[in-house]
């Protein structure tokens, strides 16, 4: 597949501003759809993966999810209406990711080892190779620790602090893609980041010393 | 990091808003005011500052493969267009043949109910009687019979308002108890559609009005069912005393519309209350027409009381599950429109 996913790819690369082309091009449904839209995907698919996975928390269901989400934006993609696309996509694959979790009916215990991030997951993000190898390991044990403690949020929460402290979205946009109230964006990011807090505060002694909250006794 | 004192929902709101620039004008301004003045909220501050610090610090995952989509993807998953095609004649189906057996269960009901009410005579065995509303015949028992063998004569209302009766049973109802034309009492002047009375063999102590409103209440079945018992311990029904003038030993006459026994029992019942009250004789006042002859008496026990009714029970039934029908055909269409949209 790789043969055609290439020269969209450079299509997509070439021209960043090309992207309502890419959607206008996938919508006419004819042979060069399926290659428009995998343009569009290959884009956000880091994107979608990053909202799967910290929403699903395993990721080989982040992994289903991601799939579902672009082949449903696809088959719904007579749907979109303009504005921004990721904002469509991204709310897409969180209604994927919550019908999963509902479909599974679990909230899964994650441990240390498995956590995303870890080094035997697939979204391991690399280590900048200045860092020597205690500075790789504080950094492990670091992002371990804040995953650990956004997991342990309500999916409600989480999915707001992702979207907000993670994808950078502001709360109009996160409300947007939620279908909630921009007071709630407001009052659940304000909680879910004063639980990761504690959180942190209750750990902190496993943290490297430049990583731990200031004025923590 | 330990709190004098722990912040209001409503403060970390505002902290967590100021961070991320989203307080109004005024909402940041009182905010840094308080913030020039109270450490415990600088602290608070700073601390979600730190931690939002720390949670940005994740890096995003990367995507483990690619997820471009594949025409075998797309062929696998049916597109909403197909779905609508592959859910639309699956609801629209059941939906149909759900009021389909709706129809053809409430057929089957109503006809329950028509047999049960009253047979319907051969067209060449008919005597047809004078119009009237309603009809209340009096057949006297013989002296020598037993109260256990009531008679009843059943007279139906066609829908001109014309009494039928099978000729044969009124000629052998002659024989068998004879009895003056005259006799039989037709009542114009009622205007209930449906009404029953039960007569005992002697007439019977009148009965206070409230008594006889108390057992001509209800529907007409029961009624029915509540005169027979009165009659056959001897006590008297209600109507015994609005037929003090008619006859020594009158039989149970029941007369019946088609088109009000099912609906309008109350009506029934209201008019036979006032027809009952002996205080009002002059509707009891029997007017022979000359052309009403009796009826065949008609041995009617329990045993056949149950054959009679237990098709009236099915009709209902099979209406009932008509009318489950209907709603789940309902629900059904609604639930292909929700999935058409």
């Amino acid at each position: 597949m790789w043969f055609i996913i290439l020269p969209v790819t450079k299509m997509s690369m070439l021209n960043p501003d090309n992207e309502q082309a890419l959607i206008q091009q996938a919508r006419r449904g004819d042979a060069a759809a399926l290659d428009a839209f995998n343009g569009l995907v290959l884009r956000y698919q880091d994107s979608v993966y990053t909202l799967a996975l910290r929403i699903m928390i395993d990721p080989a269901s982040a992994d289903d999810v991601t799939q579902a989400a672009f082949i449903a934006a696809y088959q719904r993609l007579e749907t979109y209406q303009g504005g921004s696309f990721k904002a469509w996509l991204l709310r897409i694959t969180t209604n994927q990711a919550y019908d999963e979790l509902r479909r599974l009916k679990r909230r899964p215990s994650v441990s240390v080892d498995e956590l995303p991030g870890a080094a035997s997951d697939d979204g391991a993000p690399l280590p900048d190779p200045a860092d020597t190898p205690e500075q790789i390991n504080e950094s492990r044990e670091l992002q371990r620790a804040i995953q650990r403690c956004i997991d342990a949020l309500s999916d409600d929460y989480r999915v707001v602090l992702v979207m907000c402290d993670l994808e950078d979205y502001d709360y109009s946009a996160t409300a947007a893609v939620l279908g909630i109230a921009q007071g709630t964006v407001k009052s659940r990011l304000s909680r879910a980041r004063s639980n990761v807090r504690d959180c942190l505060q209750a750990v902190q002694e496993l943290l490297p010393a430049r990583f731990r909250l200031k004025g923590d006794g | 990091m330990a709190h004098a004192r722990p912040l209001s929902d409503l403060d970390l709101e505002l902290l967590s808003g100021y961070l991320d620039g989203e307080l109004t004008e005024s909402e940041r301004q009182a905010l840094e005011t308080r913030l020039q003045t109270d450490a415990v909220l600088r602290a608070e501050l700073d601390s979600l500052r730190q931690t939002v610090a720390l949670i940005r610090t994740l890096e995003p995952a990367r995507a483990p493969r690619s997820y471009a989509l594949t025409p075998d993807m797309i062929a696998v998953e049916p597109t909403p267009a197909a779905r609508r095609v592959i859910a639309f004649p699956s609801a629209a189906v059941f939906s149909v043949l759900s009021a389909a057996a709706a129809i053809v269960l409430l057929a089957f009901g109503v006809s329950f109910l028509s047999v049960s009410q009253a047979p319907v005579p051969a067209p060449a065995d008919i005597v047809m009687l004078a119009p009237t509303d309603t009809a209340v015949i009096a057949q006297p028992f013989d002296a020598g019979e037993t109260m256990t063998q009531r008679q009843i004569v059943t007279a139906q209302m066609m829908p001109t308002q014309t009494m039928m009766l099978r000729a044969s049973e009124i000629a052998e109802a002659q024989r068998a108890a004879p009895f003056a034309a005259d006799s039989a009492l037709v009542t114009p002047e009622i205007t209930s559609d449906a009404m029953l009375f039960s007569v005992p063999a002697e007439p019977p102590p009148t009965l206070p009005p409230e008594m006889l409103a108390t057992s001509s209440t209800g529907v007409i079945d029961s009624t029915n069912q509540a005169m027979a018992h009165d009659q056959a311990q001897g006590s008297g029904g209600a109507g015994g005393a609005a037929f003090e003038s008619a006859s020594e030993a009158p039989a149970v006459v029941e007369a019946e519309a088609p088109t009000q026994t099912l609906s309008s029992p109350d009506t029934a019942t209201a008019t036979s209350t006032e027809m009952l009250t002996p205080t009002d004789p002059a509707t009891f006042n029997p007017v022979p027409t000359g052309t009403v002859a009796p009826a065949q008496p008609a041995a009617f026990d329990d045993r056949e009381r149950e054959s009679d009714q237990s098709p009236r029970a099915t009709g209902w039934v099979l209406i009932g599950a008509a009318v489950m029908l209907f709603i789940i055909a309902g629900a059904a269409w609604m639930r292909r429109s929700t999935r058409a949209r």
